[in-house]
């Protein structure tokens, strides 16, 4: 009892439940424990889908199964997200702007909100692996506006939950004010007041941004990009730039003072009649679709606004379906060869074949996405379905000699029992793939994407973490996932976009990543090794073959220009030694027979290849040449010469047939 | 030294928002006209009479999980919304809407929370931050939404003011408005389809030049057709040698005519502009009714239209292939359709009378009424005084008037 007076966001829960009748609101501060976080009340992303990211987070962890996020686009006056999760209890509400910026969830206290499973503080109520931070996700709304409302309604309850929170712009001088002793900090105010709810059953939560702020209006909008398209000067100075295009696909554009009008005409990859899943699947192919059309590497930058990127990379980021199927779903009919990755260092990549019906997920045990008993999550925004955008089967083969894609799939849960609780971090599990493909387009899907709990905010690395080797080719062919299943999650910095690089968790999960990509590069060289003697061996055959045709052909020709029948042309040729003593002996058979280096060595160190290559060069002149003496032979060129001119015409030709060969 | 400058007051203005951020006043619920047990009779015998006979008809298909298309503009409370939304999920339908209204409060974010918690209403229904008339513009974002949004069921244009309100030309205009409505139809449907208009109606609310071109279509009639002058003269209710002398001015003409004259002539200047578009629609009126706000007699008028396309038989001029017993050919004999529609406005439902006389009604409505202003969170106890006080001063200024 003492409790509840002492703590304010308790008393105010209080407050709010005690008017619903009257329907009175009540006021206060919006107050953060801590002065960092009070600096950072302005917004910590650069980009406004960060933002949308976090909300978004915040409804997966709310057990919602649907969130259709409305952004009146393309003037982005107001953006509204709104969810069917679990609502929130006065009592969280509270706490929430008691508390803005740290997060009741991940705790026993989240429990005692109704914010998260009683059994497991990392779960949701339903189950789910949580993702996001409440106060993180309304924290991040002040990128967007400085004014926003929120309407809430637990299931079972008569009343809704309003707020209504103005934040207030950072001023280094007004923190200053306060001493060091201050232990919470005014980061603007609230309004909270409850309203009579004759939809007992209904439950969800809506977050309206009203004013959006210019800078974010101006960011969705592509404003900067659509000046530049406008005001480059083609006569510029600099002949070698490209001039600034237009995306290939986009929203358009709108007047500047009203943004209700206007300016340029949306280009957008779908139909308006087209239903929101098949939205996004457009969008996703028109990406694919830009390789070939307009430029070899296509970016996502050339082929979409920043409104469709954020789709895009929402799609990506957020715990949501891929466009067809999850990669740990695949089976044997997929086109793929599988491999299993090994978590020693001197360990292998195996190849893995899989039974039929056997999918990845079957053979390698693996668990993700983990969604409790809240599978399904669709969120849709303005009537786009997001879907991952990622695919594997219709990705361009090129003429790489690997014709197949190569899928990696491991996991990795490491025994930390014999590292010191203080400094383990807690438990850490992962699953992963990796995928090789001749070409991963759009390239900003090149490199490696850390998942935790189904979610990321860092997207692909490039650099696979910074990998220290030089496989620049071989890399921009990777594209890879990993799903951290525990732990991790304390590496995230404060914008979840980034890594703290020296969290043991994040050095542990980089070491296993370059591991795991060096045993992927030797069984990649392995195999491209295997497949190339192959081609090889298969070229080979051809070229004998055709040779053999061709001299046959021929022979038969000079048979009919000669008294002599065709099978009693074609004689044995031989290359020996230039002091091989059998010479007489072969030729006294009825053998041609040539000085071996003399004629053959002229192919020396010519062709530049080595080892195989070189070889199977070095076999195919050789036949071409006995076709040639055969040839000669059977016009009777040979008849007559000494076996001395005999070796120096075939010399010559050989001379003649590599002259200019580097 | 001062180192501010004016000079850079253009800069401050692109980056700085003029005004600091100001929480959203809760509101009190007042309680206004509309609120009032006769519009609950508009809404259920009207609205909800009307969309219930259209879409449970074979002439209109739902395939596919296809919602009902609706056209509205709501208010904050949305009433029209969770009515029509009752009906559609009592047939098994969807609802979509779009909805119009350029004020922001956040009674109306609450409302839609309300709302999309209902039934069958489709997530994708939104209420545009734009004045209705802002679909005429070609180059609006609101046009784009309409065209997007696709052909309408039903289009409810709910005024407190006149639908012809504005100058002749006007682009900003609710009739102007009205007109991109019938063409977006023209283009887009091929079923029929219900239009609701609810528009003040006098001398001092109507723009006179609007008017005289509304009644000047029904000179033209008058002139041409002998039954369409008749059942003018029984829809006015006036003699026949005041006629000429009522369409000749009508800005000078007593109110009560005033009224009927400028219903009829809307109601025929929508027929006209419906013959013109491809494919032609065939106007019929439906359930009209006029109650009082501001004078002693009627000056709001309420029409329900339901536009059914023109189908006509194939025609042999050939005359290669016998008579062909075809279906009735759907009449577009202009002024044959006109006189149909000004029948029933003969009869117009006086709201107000209809529920002094009926007290059983107006306490059914009365009870419907609260129990729609209550989900709308509108204390109900407080509401059934606050009209019951009104509807009986009323009722004694009506029988005064009487």
């Amino acid at each position: 009892m003492a409790k509840s007076t002492k703590d304010p966001a308790e008393r105010l829960a209080k407050q709010v439940e005690d008017r619903i009748r009257t329907g009175k609101e009540s006021n206060g501060r919006l107050e953060t424990d801590d002065r960092v976080l009070a600096r950072i009340t302005d917004g910590i992303y650069r980009q406004p889908a960060s933002a949308l990211r976090e909300l978004i987070s915040n409804a997966y962890d709310a057990d919602a199964t649907e969130v259709y996020v409305t952004t009146d686009v393309p003037r982005f006056g107001q953006i509204t997200i709104s969810d069917n999760g679990n609502g929130l209890s006065t009592r969280a509400l509270t706490s929430l702007v008691h508390h803005i910026g740290g997060s009741p969830k991940r705790t026993r206290g989240g429990a005692d909100l109704g914010v998260v499973s009683k059994k497991d503080p990392s779960l949701s109520p339903k189950g789910r692996k949580l993702i996001g931070k409440i106060g993180i996700g309304l924290f991040s709304v002040a990128q967007l506006t400085h004014h926003f409302q929120i309407v809430t309604k637990e299931r079972g309850k008569r009343y809704r939950l309003v707020a209504d929170l103005v934040l207030k712009t950072y001023s280094e001088e007004e923190l200053a004010k306060f001493g060091d002793q201050r232990q919470t900090f005014e980061t603007g105010s609230f309004r909270i007041w409850a309203v009579d709810a004759k939809d007992t059953n209904a439950h969800g939560t809506e977050i309206v941004l009203l004013d959006l702020r210019p800078h974010t209006r101006e960011l969705l909008q592509s404003r900067e990009r659509w000046q530049r398209v406008a005001f480059t000067d083609e006569s510029g100075d600099d002949e070698e730039t490209e001039l600034p295009e237009p995306p290939a696909y986009h929203i358009g554009s709108v007047d500047s003072e009203t943004g209700g009008f206007r300016e340029e005409d949306a280009n957008l990859p779908w139909d308006h009649a087209d239903d929101p899943r098949s939205r996004f699947r457009k969008l996703h192919q028109a990406v694919l679709d830009e390789f070939g059309a307009t430029r070899p590497k296509p970016t996502l930058d050339d082929s979409l606004d920043t409104y469709l990127k954020t789709l895009w990379n929402l799609g990506l980021s957020s715990p949501v379906d891929y466009i067809d199927e999850h990669p740990f779903e695949f089976g044997p009919t997929k086109g793929m060869r599988f491999f299993s990755l090994s978590n020693s260092p001197r360990g292998r990549a195996e190849e893995v074949k899989l039974k039929r019906k056997e999918t990845v997920r079957d053979r390698f045990e693996l668990t993700q996405p983990q969604r409790g008993s809240a599978k399904k999550f669709q969120v849709i925004i303005d009537g786009v379905q997001l879907l991952r955008p990622l695919t594997f089967t219709d990705l361009p083969k090129t003429d790489n000699a690997i014709k197949d894609s190569l899928m990696f799939v491991g996991s990795c849960a490491p025994n930390l029992d014999r590292i010191p609780k203080d400094v383990r971090g807690g438990p850490l599990a992962f699953e992963a793939y990796f995928f090789w493909n001749p070409k991963i387009i759009p390239v900003d899907r090149q490199g490696v994407l850390v998942r935790i709990g189904d979610a990321s905010g860092t997207l692909f690395d490039e650099t696979f973490m910074k990998y220290p080797i030089s496989e620049q080719v071989r890399l921009a062919q990777i594209t890879a996932e990993v799903f951290v299943t525990d732990g991790l999650d304390p590496a995230l910095n404060i914008d979840r976009e980034s890594f703290n690089f020296a969290h043991h968790h994040y050095v542990f999960l980089q070491k296993w990543i370059h591991q795991s990509l060096r045993h992927l590069v030797t069984r990649h060289k392995a195999i491209g090794a295997e497949v190339r003697g192959q081609v090889r061996k298969r070229t080979q055959g051809r070229k004998h073959g055709e040779l053999r045709r061709i001299l046959q052909e021929e022979l038969e020709l000079a048979a009919q220009t000669s008294r002599r029948t065709s099978d009693t042309l074609g004689v044995e040729v031989r290359f020996v030694a230039e002091d091989d003593e059998q010479a007489k002996e072969l030729r006294d058979s009825g053998i041609l027979v040539f000085g071996h280096d003399d004629i053959l060595g002229v192919l020396g160190g010519k062709g530049g290849r080595a080892g195989k290559q070189k070889q199977a060069e070095a076999e195919i002149f050789e036949l071409r040449m006995k076709s040639l003496a055969q040839l000669l032979e059977a016009y009777g060129v040979l008849d007559k010469m000494s076996y001395k001119r005999q070796q120096a015409i075939l010399r010559g030709f050989a001379r003649v047939f590599t002259a200019g060969d580097d | 030294m001062s180192r501010q400058s004016d000079e850079a007051a253009e800069l401050i203005g692109e980056a700085f928002p003029q005004e600091a951020p100001k929480h959203s006043d809760v509101r009190k619920k007042d309680f206004k006209p509309w609120h009032l047990p006769r519009k609950h009779w508009v809404r259920t015998k009207q609205w909800a009479t009307s969309i219930g006979e259209l879409a449970d008809s074979s002439d209109v298909t739902f395939r596919d999980g296809r919602p009902f298309r609706y056209l509205t503009l709501p208010g904050d409370d949305l009433l029209d919304i969770r009515i029509v939304q009752e009906v559609c999920h009592n047939l098994g339908l969807k609802l979509k809407f779009l909805g119009f209204d350029s004020t922001r409060d956040v009674e109306l974010h609450v409302s839609r929370h309300e709302v999309a918690n209902l039934p069958g209403v489709h997530r994708e229904s939104v209420v545009r931050r734009d004045e209705l008339h802002a679909i005429s513009d070609g180059g609006s974002l609101a046009k784009e939404a309409l065209h997007e949004f696709g052909a309408l069921d039903a289009a409810n244009i709910d005024l407190c003011n006149s639908i012809a309100g504005e100058q002749r030309g006007c682009e900003e205009s609710s009739i102007n408005a009205l007109a991109t409505i019938i063409e977006h139809q023209s283009l887009h449907r091929t079923e029929p389809w219900l239009l609701f208009l609810t528009s003040r109606v006098g001398h001092q609310y109507v723009d006179h030049g609007v008017m005289n071109s509304l009644v000047d279509r029904v000179k033209v009639n008058t002139d041409t057709s002998h039954e369409f002058a008749e059942s003018l003269k029984t829809s006015l209710s006036i003699a026949a040698d005041s006629i000429a002398a009522c369409l000749a001015d009508p800005n000078d003409v007593p109110h009560a005519e005033y009224f009927r004259l400028f219903a009829i002539g809307l109601a025929k200047w929508i027929l006209n502009l419906s013959l013109t578009g491809e494919p032609r629609w065939r106007v019929e009126v439906g359930v009209t009714c006029c109650y009082r706000v501001y004078l002693s007699q009627p000056d709001m008028l309420s029409f329900a239209f339901r536009f059914v396309p023109v189908r006509a038989p194939v025609r042999d001029r050939a005359r290669i292939v016998p008579k062909r017993r075809s279906f009735k050919s759907s009449s577009v004999d202009e002024p044959e359709l006109a006189v149909s529609l000004i029948d029933p406005l003969a009869s117009l439902t006086d709201l107000d009378d209809e529920l002094r006389s009926q007290p059983k009604l107006y306490n059914s409505l009365l009870k419907k009424s609260s129990q729609l202003l209550g989900a709308a969170r509108y204390d109900i106890d407080s509401y059934q005084e606050w009209a019951r006080k009104r509807d009986s001063k009323r009722k004694v200024s009506l029988l005064d008037a009487g």
